[in-house]
């Protein structure tokens, strides 16, 4: 599902125009992104958390010419699927 | 920072921002999330622009083992759902460290790929332990492959989205005058879904080859999309400090959407992309490199030439100069050269403090027979004399005795006695040297013994 037709369904559910509802997207990603921006964790009930993780630097290879480079550390947003989501999502799997 | 946030403090900062009531962001924030999660049971994945992609993958079963019995268990084959963040997100949530880059090495060692991929998970997954809330075991590492795949190829997608719309409209502009917005919109579409189409068997290797513990570059994705090759590569995803490449693969893919638009059949070169991008890793390690590596062997080398070279030259040297006076036993021995100078000093010197005795005048040349004179210093003794002339000071018996008239008792010196030094053979003759030292020991001690009478 897109972008434009995630907006698309919102509006027609929530009886909001197009427009009203991409721009309430916009900030709602807007809100998240600056909330993970700034290191902290958003769990929402019975869909999932968004954390961020830092990751230590680590040296790989680039297998073709074989070069080693050294990657640096960074930090990275991350997302853990709370276990009602898991649960459905087994079932759905053990419905197949 | 590092705070806790929930649905409702969400819901708050949403109002606030988009100047809505709190029920509206409420209401709309729920509908939000209860769609995606339908989408997801529907095993369909969802995008949101400038944040990421939620997808549900179905993950093979697989055998493993329970941590706690250590017996063997199955792991059925279940659907997880994975987020792989935007471009955007990535680069908002990673700018404290926005400042590093990747850089190359040059440590003289050659890892091969085998272990370099392993020790990569690895290290991730060190982070990753502290997070899993999995009943499974090695989830964790699949997943955050998983993310990382996912997330480079959904990186490049909507790039790639943003960016063809703009050729793609010169394109169009080239090609024949149309009506621009609509019809490149429709173009861009249908972009996205060639890019999808031919991107759904992409998926299904990645999946394989997440399950495998590879990773596949996302420049290979998006350009091999008619190939289904498995070269594996570790890329990052271009960083900005090589727009070149940047611009030239964004050209190739435009061209090859551009294919796909008018014929299917994709049939590029890739290998010549491929090149080029990979060609900025190929660089062969030149003079300085070498000088540098081998830095501390030719500082070493260096430091054990200059002292080779410091030893030999004061060794040189020292063959040259004038040896300096080499002091006898008897530190105020004079050299032979310099005894007139010194009489003479000595003389003066003795007038001052002699007590009795004073020296005879001194300039009696030097007879060939070498009854030399000699004076006493201070410190000096009969036997540093006789050490001096004779190269014994057993020998003092004889300066002693040829001087008997200026020294009553040999024990009784005076500073600045002029004595006068016989030639040995006028005392021993022509006795050998044990005969020698044995008749100046019996004097000696005949000299002695006549003291203490």
């Amino acid at each position: 599902m897109t972008n434009k037709e995630l907006i698309e369904t919102l509006a027609k559910r929530l009886d909001w125009t197009q427009n009203q509802t991409a721009d309430v997207l916009k900030n709602a990603v807007d809100v998240l992104s600056n909330s993970l921006s700034e290191s902290d964790t958003v769990s929402i009930q019975g869909f999932g958390v968004f954390e961020t993780k830092k990751l230590q630097e680590r040296i790989s290879v680039n297998p073709v010419s074989k070069q080693r480079f050294l990657v640096p550390p960074k930090i990275a947003p991350a997302f853990r699927p709370s276990q009602i989501i898991k649960d459905k999502l087994k079932n759905t799997t053990a419905n197949e | 920072m590092n705070e806790k946030l929930t649905l409702q403090d969400i819901t708050a900062l949403l109002a606030k921002q988009a100047k809505i009531s709190k029920k509206d962001a409420e209401s709309f924030l729920k509908e939000l999330f209860a769609l995606i999660s339908e989408n997801i049971l529907d095993n369909e994945s969802v995008s949101i622009k400038d944040f990421g992609t939620f997808k549900p993958t179905l993950i093979n079963s697989r055998e493993s083992v329970n941590v706690n019995t250590g017996e063997k268990i199955r792991i059925p084959a279940h659907i997880r759902l994975t987020f792989s963040p935007d471009k955007a997100l990535k680069e908002l949530v990673n700018k404290p460290f926005s400042a590093f880059e990747t850089t190359l090495l040059y440590d003289g060692n050659d890892v091969l790929p085998n272990n370099a991929i392993n020790i990569e998970q690895q290290a991730e997954e060190i982070v990753v332990d502290e997070y899993s809330d999995d009943n499974d075991f090695s989830d964790n590492e699949d997943m955050i492959s998983e993310e990382t795949i996912t997330n480079d190829i959904r990186n490049e997608e909507p790039v790639l989205e943003d960016e063809e719309q703009p050729s793609g409209e010169a394109i169009e502009h080239d090609e024949a005058p149309q009506e621009e917005t609509t019809i490149t919109d429709a173009q861009s579409e249908v972009i996205e879904d060639t890019l999808e189409a031919p991107q759904a068997p992409a998926t299904n290797n990645d999946i394989q080859d997440a399950e495998a513990g590879k990773e596949r570059s996302p420049l290979q994705d998006i350009i091999f999309e008619s190939d289904s090759t498995k070269t594996v590569i570790t890329l990052p995803v271009s960083s900005p400090a090589k727009p070149k490449s940047e611009s030239d693969k964004n050209l190739s893919l435009s061209k090859e959407q551009k294919e796909q638009l008018h014929d299917t059949s994709g049939n590029n070169n890739p290998s010549d992309e491929y090149n080029l991008s990979l060609g900025e890793y190929d660089i062969k390690p030149g003079f300085w490199y070498k000088v540098k590596h081998h830095l501390p062997i030719i500082l070493l080398s260096l430091v054990l030439i200059s002292g080779v070279a410091y030893a030999f030259y004061r060794l040189f040297n020292r063959t040259q100069h004038t040896p300096a006076i080499i002091p006898t036993e008897g530190f105020y021995a004079i050299p032979d050269s310099l005894f007139l100078d010194s009489l003479a000093a000595n003389i003066q010197s003795a007038s001052d403090s002699v007590q009795g005795n004073i020296a005879e005048p001194d300039k009696t040349p030097i007879n060939s027979n070498q009854a030399v004179l000699d004076t006493l210093n201070k410190g000096g003794s009969l036997r540093t004399l006789a050490t001096k002339h004779y190269g014994n000071k057993i020998f003092w018996v004889y300066i002693f005795q040829e001087n008997k008239d200026k020294i009553k008792n040999p024990n009784v010196l005076n500073v600045g006695t002029v004595l006068r030094i016989p030639d040995l053979k006028k005392y021993t003759g022509n006795q050998t040297a044990e005969d020698a030292l044995k008749q100046a020991k019996d004097l000696e001690l005949e000299i002695e013994n006549n003291k203490t009478k």
